[in-house]
């Protein structure tokens, strides 16, 4: 519904259809006991592309008596006109302002979006600060991926919920139906006591020691010692959004997205999703076949992708792709696969899904040379990236893209110098493949990263390179590249340690925060909208130091930030896994061999289903 | 074989006149999917469904009269009362389904278009028909970069009457040689008096049948 205050506005403004809803398959709902606004705090166009926030969407919405609605961040033009006119952040389904919620649920799936639930509480004329917040606002809900350390913005949120919400939002949403009665004070310690994975970080007081590391954090009034994450159990029996909002506009993914399973049997040790979202759980080709039939005809999508880290570890993938094919081809729909392992089924079935679009292949090598690959547990070997240059050349591709990354814990010029010559082995296949396209050159581009240590993984204790070292090694590998054929491309590493620092900081850093957002700091990972002084400004001005947080070296012993969140996979593992990386020793993949990482209820250990005979 | 051609008549209300012509090209090929309408793809790298408009539409303008030309599979035997009844439970709120029909006038036919421009002003509808009697310069986005042109000889007829808001009915080219966007008579008033809202809609379209 479009709110009588924007219309006039509505043609003044860039792409307003992000304003309006009103979209096919947006929920209206009567009467409802229970309101939440679902904040994504970005774009329309990433938001209504995330796969998280199509399936909350739709299982809150199944709770009885109880609507979820859409908010996004209003784009700068937009949040001018709210601000000058006195508009305030409203849903797109209703147009009822956020403020009139019971529930505002942000979603943190990166670092760079901390200050945009900020930008949003603003406009929405609710204070920051949970401290601050009585019971005439809604409470403040946080969840995704950044929440595994939620302490940054934990002074923000009333209630985190830690791990997958499936389960855990529609038990939380019905207890505060059934429990309107409380103060907001009496539900969020009755949430924190009686459902598992949620944190309330008011119940936990954090010290700190001289040096500025955690020196403890003590729950109280009886929350748990420990939070654990929350799991789906059983994927095939997890509800799946097949009737989604489908947006009029074009968005970053336009297309239906069926995903396959969570988690990862890789342990690359830089890698937080490969741990925040262990165990493996596959869902059943039957199931998601019928998954992709549903949310096909309900959509009308003419393009479809299958979701999961490393798709290519699904166990049954040519059964699923055979059943797949036999449907999509006829009916004119594209699939596409993301993140393939090259080998000889997949060449095969490329063959068999992708001949329609010849798109350039991409490919993450990670390091430049096989110790530092082995060093980050990347499994992956020089035979089979030129092995799969080879075959992309063959089918009449000319561009290839190859992602490292630098800074990695124990790197040396050597493995910098690595990341070129692997770069000109790949150009100098091209010249020597007999089946390349005529008459044409070859592009291979060569995209860096700055290595960003993060909680949950083996490498969260190590410290990130300093802002000059990075510079340094960006430009020494500039000097190492000597063809026009390589494009070489990297990542800002001045966004990259606030990244760091924002990935791994306390509590303290969202006074930070805060100065940063008030300094005009919002839409942090939009190049145009990042500025470092103001963040190099705002902790200065908080009294805090970003190599404190980014550059220094954690001991194994020291306690983390995040000691009080459960995560699956165990310290003692991340730390195994550590002083395995520093000796050059490769752990396989769970599927060959279980690296004890201590999750709970992982069908790979306890030999169910989607094991490898 | 001539291409077998089904016309869609619908309206552009709502919420949907905020989308731009290619969110509306997208709406419509997954309206047919999933309605089950046998489109034609064009063939080569990256088939397509074969869908003509008639006239663009600018973002925040209604229409109450769309057109869009399907061309169908050569096997298809359906009529348009069949592509009725398939794309009713389809069109979304804001896509308001007319008719079906098989052509009845080639696009190129199309010589003007009748347009409702309601104006939030002070002005009076005197003073406003005066301003559109005349020349009526105004900053033009062309093939050739933006200049200064008079958009007076593209307005073939006008009529201006106050309620308690300014209401022009204009007829104004919209051929494939000569076609004016109904905001550039916006523009142009702005630049001599305050609009401080204006909503527009294309109401009908003029057909010549003898070229």
């Amino acid at each position: 519904m479009i709110r009588k205050d924007i219309e006039p506005f509505l043609k003044k403004i860039e792409k307003p259809a992000r304003y309006t809803g009103g979209e096919v398959g947006q929920i209206i709902k009567e009467n409802a006991e229970v309101n939440v606004a679902f904040c994504f705090p970005d774009t329309y166009e990433i938001g209504m592309s995330n796969l998280g926030m199509k399936i909350l969407y739709d299982v809150i919405n199944r709770v009885d008596g109880v609507w979820c609605q859409r908010v996004f961040a209003p784009w700068t033009d937009m949040g001018k006109v709210m601000r000058e006119n006195s508009i305030p952040l409203y849903a797109l389904e209703s147009g009822m302002a956020v403020a009139d919620f019971d529930f505002a649920a942000f979603t943190l799936q990166y670092e760079g979006s901390y200050t945009n639930v900020l930008y949003m509480l603003e406009l929405a004329g609710i204070p920051f600060y949970s401290a601050q917040r009585d019971d005439s606002f809604p409470i403040i809900l946080g969840g995704g991926p950044c929440v595994c350390n939620a302490e940054p913005v934990a002074d923000f949120f009333d209630i985190i919920s830690f791990g997958e919400g499936e389960e855990a939002l529609p038990e939380l949403v019905k207890l505060y139906k059934e429990n309107k009665h409380l103060t907001k004070k009496e539900f969020l310690k009755l949430a924190a006591t009686t459902l598992e994975g949620f944190y309330v970080p008011s119940l936990y007081d954090v010290t700190y020691n001289d040096d500025g590391g955690i020196c403890a954090i003590v729950p109280k009034e009886g929350a748990p010692k420990i939070i654990k994450k929350r799991i789906v159990e059983d994927f095939d029996k997890a509800p799946y959004p097949t009737k989604q909002v489908i947006p009029y506009i074009e968005t970053v993914h336009d297309r239906a997205v069926i995903e396959v399973f969570r988690g990862c049997i890789r342990g690359c040790r830089f890698c937080q999703a490969c741990n925040i979202y262990r165990p493996v759980r596959e869902r059943s080709p039957h199931v998601l076949n019928a998954i992709a039939q549903e949310t096909v005809k309900n959509s009308g999508y003419d393009e479809m992708s299958l979701s999961s880290l490393s798709i290519s570890d699904y166990t049954c993938l040519r059964e699923l792709t055979d059943s797949l094919v036999e449907w999509t081809d006829k009916a004119r729909i594209n699939l596409s696969l993301p993140s393939l392992r090259l080998d000889s089924f997949t060449k095969e079935l490329m063959d068999k899904v992708m001949s329609v679009r010849k798109s350039g292949l991409t490919f993450a090598p990670e390091a430049g040379t096989q110790r530092m690959r082995d060093v980050i547990n990347k499994g992956v070997t020089e035979e089979d990236l030129l092995r799969a240059a080879e075959w992309s050349f063959s089918t009449g591709r000319t561009n290839i893209k190859l992602y490292f990354m630098i800074g990695l814990p124990g790197e040396t010029d050597e493995d910098i110098k690595g990341i070129a010559d692997l770069a000109q082995k790949v150009v100098n296949l091209y010249y020597a493949s007999p089946n390349k396209p005529k008459g044409k050159s070859v592009t291979v581009t060569i995209s860096v990263a700055c290595f960003v240590p993060k909680p949950f993984t083996p490498f969260q204790w190590c410290a990130q390179n300093t802002i000059e070292q990075l510079e340094e090694k960006i430009k020494k590998l500039a000097g190492f590249i000597t063809t026009k054929k390589v494009n070489y491309t990297w990542h800002e590493p001045r966004v990259s340690h606030v990244e760091a620092i924002l990935a791994r900081g306390d509590r303290r850093l969202s006074k930070a925060i805060e100065i940063a957002y008030r300094n005009g700091q919002y839409f942090d990972s939009w190049s145009e909208h990042f500025s470092f002084d103001r963040w190099m400004d705002a902790l200065n001005e908080a009294g805090l130091s970003g190599e404190f947080y980014a550059n220094r070296e954690i001991s194994t012993d020291d306690i983390l930030p995040w000691e009080h969140m459960d995560i699956g996979p165990k310290k003692s593992f991340f730390a195994r896994e550590l002083e395995r990386a520093k000796a050059g020793i490769v752990t396989p993949d769970c599927r060959s061999r279980c690296a004890a990482c201590g999750v709970e209820k992982c069908d790979i250990r306890d030999g169910r289903k989607g094991v490898k005979a | 074989m001539s291409e077998k051609i089904l016309r869609i008549e619908f309206k552009k209300t709502d919420s949907l006149i905020y989308i731009s012509h290619l969110d509306l090209q997208r709406t419509f090929g997954r309206i047919l999917r999933k309605s089950g309408i046998p489109v034609k793809y064009s063939s080569g790298f990256n088939p397509h469904m074969k869908l003509v408009f008639a006239l663009t539409v600018s973002v925040g303008t209604e229409s109450l009269c769309e057109l869009c030309d399907v061309s169908l599979d050569d096997e298809s035997t359906l009529t348009p009362k069949e592509a009725e009844a398939l794309l009713l439970p389809n069109m979304p709120k804001g896509l308001e389904l007319i008719c079906c029909k098989e052509p009845d006038f080639p696009f190129a036919q199309i010589k003007y278009a009748n347009y409702d421009i309601v104006l939030d002003t002070s002005e009076s509808a005197k003073r406003i028909a005066e301003y559109l009697d005349g020349e009526l310069v105004v900053l033009k986005r062309t093939k050739s970069g933006e200049k200064r042109v008079d958009i007076s000889p593209m307005i073939k007829s006008f009529e201006v009457s106050a309620e308690d808001k300014v209401k022009i009915t204009a007829t104004l080219a919209a051929s494939r040689e000569e076609y004016l966007n109904p905001e550039y008579i916006v523009k142009a008033l702005e630049e001599k008096i305050k609009i401080s809202s204006y909503s527009i809609t294309r109401r009908s379209l003029i057909v010549d049948k003898n070229c």
